[in-house]
């Protein structure tokens, strides 16, 4: 799984395709495929041995499972949903953009995801690094920033922090707020500080996060502190494959 | 549409331009060391950044408006 670059990716996105993308919205399908799901893998306690499921990888990837969130298809459906309730075309587009990011993204491990479900239950992985997330947040948080998990998080934040001006207000003020109706929607709930917080939330918390966990799993943690970008990486790490 | 209403943090000269990209960073920074001392409450999720990312938000026109 990745981590930090499920936060940073739409913001890139959204740079790159322009006023058809809804920053919001490409954020939600970003975040979409694990938000019901992590804590189940990962359990209640931070430093694990709290879990919740016997076979946390057949849950999150799975099918029996809900490995369908890792899918193409049902991102699809989903963003039809969205397009049905609001008649808004470019949020459910977003909804969907980035949402197969995400699942994309997650081909990059050793589990991989169900590309072509519901017509078949193969994974496409690619075992740039190991699925470790049955071991816990904190063993996986060893696991995947010390591998080339990390790199693949330093890549989008490196690239983002080429494009900073697209987190500027001012950026936000000409080119997002005119060209989505959800700001002017959110500005009316709320205030613009607010507004401002939800759309830097994300990148703020990814480049944050990425910092701190890798001093933590260098630095702070004492299981394995080293570095590891080898291919499948990191090597004391379980070989997990799909279900 | 609605337009946006008058935005006063918005950096008026290239000082304020750099302090403002300071003091990003050093947010970011002081952050993501709380969350290497204490990954449980800081770096499990974005939505436990709101609050801070709100605060930051908030001051932000009020230290950025002190550089002319």
């Amino acid at each position: 799984m990745s981590w930090a670059a499920h936060d940073l990716e739409p913001y890139l996105i959204r740079w790159k395709i322009g006023a058809a993308i809804s920053l919001p919205f490409c954020l939600l399908g970003s975040y979409s495929p694990d938000m019901f799901t992590k804590w189940a893998v990962y359990g209640l306690d931070f430093s694990g041995g709290k879990e919740l499921v016997s076979d946390p990888v057949q849950l999150h990837r799975g099918w029996p499972g809900v490995g369908f969130t890792h899918t193409l298809i049902v991102p699809l459906l989903v963003s039809g949903v969205i397009y049905l309730l609001s008649k808004q075309k470019m949020w459910a587009v977003s909804f969907l953009i980035g949402a197969w990011a995400h699942v994309l993204s997650d081909t990059l491990d050793s589990v991989g995801v169900m590309v072509f479900f519901p017509f078949s239950t193969w994974h496409l992985h690619l075992d740039v690094w190991q699925y470790v997330g049955q071991a816990g947040r904190r063993r996986d948080a060893v696991a995947y920033y010390t591998s080339l998990g990390g790199a693949w998080d330093i890549f989008w934040a490196v690239w983002l922090a080429t494009r900073w001006r697209v987190l500027t207000t001012a950026y936000f003020d000409t080119q997002l707020f005119p060209k989505d109706p959800f700001w002017p929607w959110l500005l009316r709930k709320s205030n613009r500080t607010f507004c401002l917080t939800v759309y830097r939330a994300s990148a703020f918390f990814g480049f944050a996060s990425i910092v701190g966990w890798m001093m933590w799993a260098l630095f702070v943690n004492e299981f394995n502190p080293h570095l590891d970008w080898s291919l499948g990486g990191p090597s004391w790490a379980p070989r997990t494959g799909p279900p | 549409m609605t337009e946006p209403p008058i935005q006063p943090e918005h950096p008026k000269t290239r000082l304020q331009g750099r302090v403002a990209v300071a003091y990003w960073l050093l947010a970011g920074l002081v952050y993501a060391l709380m969350g290497m001392l204490y990954p449980p409450l800081f770096l499990l999720g974005f939505q436990e950044s709101v609050i801070a990312v709100y605060l930051v938000t908030a001051l932000a026109p009020v230290v950025i408006r002190r550089f002319r």
